[in-house]
């Protein structure tokens, strides 16, 4: 691409809207990532972004947007999820997998038999630079109230994660805290789908805060470099999509990776230079 | 000492049954135990005694299906919230990678008494600052968590409840994973507190510290077998009915 086409590019609106929720995406997704991989909520991110299917399904059946059907079967998955295990028998796991799959499965039944316009691969992957200005509207509003509410009750949602017993101490309500948390990760999930996909959602729920942890060990320096991974992996999944006529959401994950992998390489010779001194 | 207590005790827990969901036995039944403040006092009970059950219920994690847990005369859910309560986790309740440094978890001790999103002002930098001194920890306040050894890390959540102002402190196995020398330390700055009129009560799995470091000791099992000063209360034909086990093997140092 030369300068003038980049120019070009940037003109048109679908790429523009792309950038926009691109950027909003990575942002929520990188600062709730610090916060998911501490939890050990990576497979819960993935779980919620698989169960959403059913409800995409139904939202385009009912004609209504599908980030309200997403979210709404994303809020039941996390409470059915978090009902299964309740009896102690079988491990949160366990119950998520099975949670998970039984959605997932729904979802795709309906697919098969329901006349609608759900096109799967987009589900699956993402289609980013299919973003209508409606969906960006719906994307901006949401991702500002999960951004927003992370950052009030980050201190607080760094004491859940680190000493909960302490937090209860303290009067915290950490379950109830836990569940907030849970219905922001549910809406940062569906809010990502549009980047990445159900497929890829759980990459830019976990890439950022793990690559960012391998940089620093300040969790509040995390809360700056994660969103910051995430926003460069999106711009370079977006750029290397165009350029080479691929999938944008694959790009992204593909960019998240090695993002990671060079903070890894980083994160050894870091280790190598202290354990030669 | 409960015997002698004339006015309301600092931590009270009166006639407390607890039973977990799904369970036909009782993790503790009948449990009383009344602490003054200024009280330095050892939880004592083997595996299963109902130790984890009895702190759970003291931090308001779980509600007694009979009896009460009181704080100063009050409820524990009026009590939490205000930071009058500080707790000691066990060292694994953590997690050691955690991005951390030691000054961030003293911090979260004035958590109750910050805004919404918990921003620190001048007293409550002048708080950590005085509680990691007095802990012998200013010089590492910048060292990550997961760096500390078992000692120091008892001590910085000890000043996470100094910095917290906590009228009463809650230790799950202070001396656990810890050297000789921090011990020393540890019980130090646990009798100043009480000193200062701070109620302690600690879970103790080792009878020696929990005879020679604490006034008084509480033999726990399901309910309380006895409660009064240390050495009594741990006496051989108490620690055998807790801990199932002849007295000279379990209680061979404590004189």
């Amino acid at each position: 691409m030369g300068a003038l086409g980049i120019a070009e590019l940037l003109s048109l609106g679908f790429i523009q809207r792309a950038l926009v929720a691109g950027i909003a995406i990575a942002l929520v997704c990188g600062t709730i990532s610090c916060f998911v991989i501490h939890l050990g909520w990576s497979l819960m991110g993935d779980a919620v972004s698989h169960a959403v299917l059913p409800g995409v399904v139904l939202s385009y059946v009912l004609g209504v947007p599908y980030l309200f059907g997403a979210l709404a079967a994303a809020l039941v998955a996390v409470a059915l999820m978090e009902r299964v295990g309740e009896g102690g028998a079988l491990s949160s796991d366990t119950s998520m997998g099975i949670v998970f799959t039984t959605l997932f499965s729904l979802g795709t039944v309906l697919v098969s038999k329901v006349p609608s316009q759900v096109n799967l691969t987009h589900i699956l992957f993402g289609n980013l630079l299919g973003v209508t200005p409606q969906d960006q509207t719906q994307l901006l509003v949401l991702g500002a109230i999960v951004l927003l509410w992370v950052a009030v009750r980050r201190r607080d949602l760094a004491l859940l994660a680190f000493d909960p017993d302490h937090a209860q101490a303290l009067g915290l309500r950490p379950r109830r805290l836990g569940r907030l948390l849970l219905v922001a990760l549910a809406v940062t999930v569906v809010i990502s789908l549009q980047a990445v996909g159900i497929i890829l959602s759980v990459a830019l729920l976990v890439t950022p805060g793990a690559t960012a942890r391998l940089i620093t060990d300040s969790l509040w320096r995390m809360m700056v470099i994660a969103p910051l991974v995430a926003v460069l992996a999106v711009l370079v999944g977006i750029g290397a999509s165009v350029a080479f006529n691929a999938s944008t959401g694959g790009m992204i994950g593909v960019a998240l990776g090695a993002q990671f992998a060079l903070a890894e390489l980083h994160s050894f010779r870091r280790q190598a230079r202290a354990q030669a001194a | 000492m409960s015997d002698v207590l004339s006015g309301t005790p600092a931590i009270g827990v009166d006639d407390v049954s607890y039973r977990y969901a799904g369970s036909s036995e009782w993790a503790l039944r009948g449990v009383s135990l009344q602490l003054a403040p200024g009280s330095l006092c050892a939880l004592v009970g083997a595996n299963g005694a109902g130790k984890s059950t009895l702190f759970k219920l003291l931090v308001g994690q779980l509600t007694p299906q009979r009896g009460r847990v009181s704080y100063d005369g009050r409820d524990v859910d009026a009590v939490l919230g205000r930071g009058l309560v500080g707790y000691v986790p066990q060292r694994d309740a953590t997690s050691a990678s955690f991005p951390l440094c030691v000054e961030d978890v003293a911090m979260m001790g004035r958590y109750a008494l910050m805004g919404l999103t918990r921003t620190p002002r001048d007293a409550d930098r002048r708080a950590v600052e005085e509680a990691l001194r007095r802990c012998d920890l200013w010089e590492l306040r910048r060292r990550q968590v997961g760096e500390l050894s078992g000692g120091q890390a008892k001590r910085m959540f000890v000043a996470r409840g100094i910095a917290q102002g906590a009228h009463h402190l809650l230790l799950d196995e202070p001396f656990a994973g810890v050297d000789k020398r921090s011990e020393a330390t540890i019980a130090g700055l646990l009798r100043e507190l009480a000193q200062d009129g701070v109620c302690v009560l600690a879970a103790v799995h080792d009878l020696r510290m929990a005879a020679t470091s604490f006034d008084e000791a509480a033999l726990l099992d399901r309910t309380v077998i006895c409660q009064g000063p240390a050495r009594q209360a741990l006496s051989p034909a108490a620690i055998e009915r807790a801990f199932g086990v002849d007295a000279r093997f379990a209680t061979g140092m404590v004189a």
